[in-house]
């Protein structure tokens, strides 16, 4: 701030000084000593605008900065300053930009922001078109690519973003790859699959699930948008099967099962309690029609989350028209919840929260309290079947140790698992959901999330009076006046 | 400053009595409010940086309109040499001749704000770009003003002054795009010579105080050469 205050005491002294050179250059006399009055002009001219681009020069190397946009959407992201704020060891930066990319120079200006907050933080800003023998000594080939080193790591970033740039050093700070490995063998979501396909809401709601096949025969989503934005996160996404009797690798810093739809087998719900008891973490997604096997339900148990039956509806709190596709904007207090907008989930089923020793359970998404269950999801039969209605968990975090002795694991459940498929996973805030708690499982809750900053733009709607109204006074009634004055003056004149 | 008032006056009658502050001002707002209904009936979207562009456009295409008679006329009908005899300094004249003009161009700008109004009534616009696109309007009819009283000084032909307003103003708007072809420092110096340039990021919301200082030095730039100028005769 103070730095801020420097350049602005620096604009009004650089133009105070301008005004008192051009207050002086008046004085001078028409022929400067033996010289003629051309040879003179010429010289006060070209003095006078050699000042004038110096004090150019000079502003724009003490510039200030306002961004005045309500979104502060020339300012750097929170995640980007957090995660700057946070450095520990010298990171540089050299970002050759090109000036004429007002994104380029934005970036520029929040670089330059960014570096006032750490001085671990070493930004410089080069010209690509004055600088090529340094871009190519650097291996730069493209405008606007930002160089991260550290030590002898490095990364080059081609962005306008100052989150690509965020994105681009905790790749770098990352010491070791990062694997989320995603579980394979039960019919999860696949990874490699970017289908999606958009929904119809008919008179029997909404379905994602087998039953909704009765209705309508469709290949099921993918997730391979998920393993995108988390690749541009730096992560790596890699199918595991356990089902061979294989332990969960210990590579896996996270493991996603993602709709399962086949039961597991009392041996892989084992490996799965030793992989949580080594300190692992696991982020599990079902579905409401999935029947759990015994095994997993007493693994989950004793993390202290127990999977209900049936669907949620919430006659308040959903998603335009289909009650059950529920809609959550407020959350519980948690490191996976802050700052997250609203997200929905497209049939959900009800979690609960069992007492286990160690462990703490926070539930993250919940339904509002006039949500009820229901089994019956193509009947029509629609009223409440488990007593009055009430707020009920969607999706919670618990997080302790399985026995005593073994290492602190960390779990993310959902009764849902279509809100992170390709079709869902884009919209609101369902990919920060998703995000975010990969962030935690993975022990990195500074990392920023992949969504861009979206600009709403502030629209208006008119009626067809009101626009006749705007039409007439700015097309007729305004320009009428001023020419009706310059009539009358006309008149009173002539 | 008692000298400078009373010309000011003068200059503001002279412009107001002048049919062609009028009709350069309907013509302004009759295409500007055109084109602000239409778009926001087309998109719906509640803010003004269109028509601020618009506006920055038109006023290129106006000013030397508004500022070809000030110093030509004068030097045409032989009034300047009986102006600069007079116990007034010539940046007195100079001065009072700037602020004059620029009072008609910013009022023009004001009725403008109308649509800001319009926009307020029916949605929520966002007001920081506003603001900021109103002040890079000001400094840039700032120095439309000075650069069109510098040329009409240049000459006792209205229609040569105005030509060379609006050549120099359209050199000034595309004076990037030759960059690429400079070597350097000279690149730097002609993206940086840029109206557009400095123009821009501003109407976003986005406020260097260096393009602020582009606006100020360069006016500054043109009222010393034009008092300059004068003060030779």
């Amino acid at each position: 701030m103070s730095a801020e205050l420097a350049n602005i005491g620096w604009f009004f002294g650089v133009v105070a000084a301008l005004a008192l050179l051009f207050a002086a250059g008046l004085k001078l006399p028409v022929r400067i000593g033996s010289t003629s009055r051309v040879v003179t002009a010429v010289l006060v001219v070209g003095a006078a605008l050699t000042v004038a681009i110096l004090a150019n020069v000079a502003l724009f190397r003490h510039d200030a900065y306002l961004d005045l946009t309500r979104e502060k959407a020339f300012t750097p992201s929170a995640e980007a300053r957090d995660l700057v704020l946070a450095l520990k060891e010298p990171i540089d930066v050299a970002y050759f930009y090109q000036k004429q990319n007002p994104g380029a120079r934005a970036l520029t200006t929040m670089l330059s922001q960014l570096e006032r907050q750490n001085p671990n933080f070493h930004v410089q800003l080069i010209d690509a078109d004055q600088s090529p023998a340094l871009a190519n000594s650097l291996g730069v080939r493209t405008y606007n690519s930002a160089v991260l080193r550290a030590g002898d790591r490095r990364i080059e970033v081609v962005t306008t973003d100052d989150r690509e740039i965020a994105l681009g050093l905790l790749r770098l700070m990352r010491q070791r790859e990062m694997v989320v490995c995603f579980a394979a063998g039960h019919g999860e979501y696949d990874i490699d699959n970017f289908e999606f396909h958009t929904h119809f809401e008919g008179a029997q709601s909404h379905h994602h699930d087998a039953s909704g096949l009765a209705v309508v025969q469709m290949e099921q989503h993918g997730i391979g948008r998920l393993r995108r934005a988390l690749e541009k996160l730096g992560l790596v996404a890699r199918k595991v099967s356990f089902a061979t009797g294989q332990a969960i690798p210990d590579d896996c810093a996270v493991l996603v099962e993602a709709n399962p739809r086949t039961a597991y087998s009392p041996k892989e719900s084992e490996l799965l309690r030793r992989y949580l008891e080594r300190g692992g973490s696991a982020m599990v997604l079902v579905e409401p029609d999935y029947v759990l096997d015994d095994s997993i339900a007493a693994v989950l148990a004793r993390a202290g989350v127990k999977i209900g039956d049936g669907v949620i509806v919430d006659p308040r709190d959903h998603y335009f028209t289909d009650e059950q596709m529920i809609a959550v904007s407020r959350y519980g207090t948690h490191p996976v919840t802050r700052g997250l907008s609203l997200s929905f989930y497209p049939g959900a089923r009800p979690l609960e929260t069992v007492a286990a020793a160690d462990v703490r359970v926070v539930p993250l998404a919940t339904s509002s309290t006039e949500s009820y269950i229901i089994s019956d999801r193509l009947g029509k039969r629609v009223e409440p079947e488990t007593g009055p209605p009430a707020a009920r968990i969607i999706v919670l975090a618990s997080e302790g140790r399985i026995t005593e002795a073994a290492k602190p694991f960390r779990l993310i459940v959902a009764g849902d698992a279509d809100f992170v498929s390709n079709s869902f996973f884009p919209y609101l805030g369902n990919s920060d959901v998703v995000l975010a708690g990969i962030a935690w499982l993975t022990r990195e809750e500074r990392a920023p999330t992949m969504k861009p900053p979206v600009e709403v733009l502030p629209t208006v709607t008119l009626t067809g009076a009101q626009m006749r109204g705007i039409f007439i006074v700015t097309v007729l009634l305004m320009p009428g006046l001023v020419a009706l004055a310059g009539v009358a003056m006309w008149w009173r004149r002539r | 400053m008692k000298t400078l008032r009373i010309l000011f006056a003068k200059e503001l009658n002279a412009i107001l009595a002048s049919p062609i502050g009028y009709t350069v001002s309907a013509v302004f707002l009759l295409v500007l409010g055109y084109t602000f209904s239409l778009t926001l009936f087309t998109t719906k979207v509640a803010n003004l940086q269109y028509i601020l562009h618009q506006m920055y456009v038109l006023s290129i295409l106006l000013v030397p309109v508004l500022t070809m008679r000030s110093f030509a006329e004068e030097r045409r009908s032989e009034t300047l040499e009986l102006l600069l005899t007079a116990p007034v300094g010539e940046l007195s004249i100079v001065l009072a001749k700037y602020a004059a003009t620029l009072t008609l161009v910013l009022g023009m700008f004001a009725a403008s704000l109308l649509y800001a109004l319009i926009l307020d009534r029916y949605g929520e616009p966002d007001w920081g770009p506003i603001y900021a696109g109103y002040l890079a309007l000001m400094l840039h009819a700032s120095l439309l003003v000075a650069v069109g009283l510098l040329m009409s000084s240049l000459t006792e032909n209205q229609v040569v002054a105005a030509a060379l307003s609006i050549g120099t103003f359209l050199m000034l708007w595309f004076a990037d795009s030759v960059s690429y072809l400079l070597p350097p420092p000279f690149d730097s110096v002609a993206i940086n010579l840029s109206l557009i340039g400095h123009f821009k990021p501003m109407v976003s919301g986005s406020v260097f105080l260096s393009d602020v200082g582009y606006f100020v030095t360069a006016s500054m730039l043109a009222l010393f050469l034009a008092t300059w100028g004068l003060a030779q005769r």
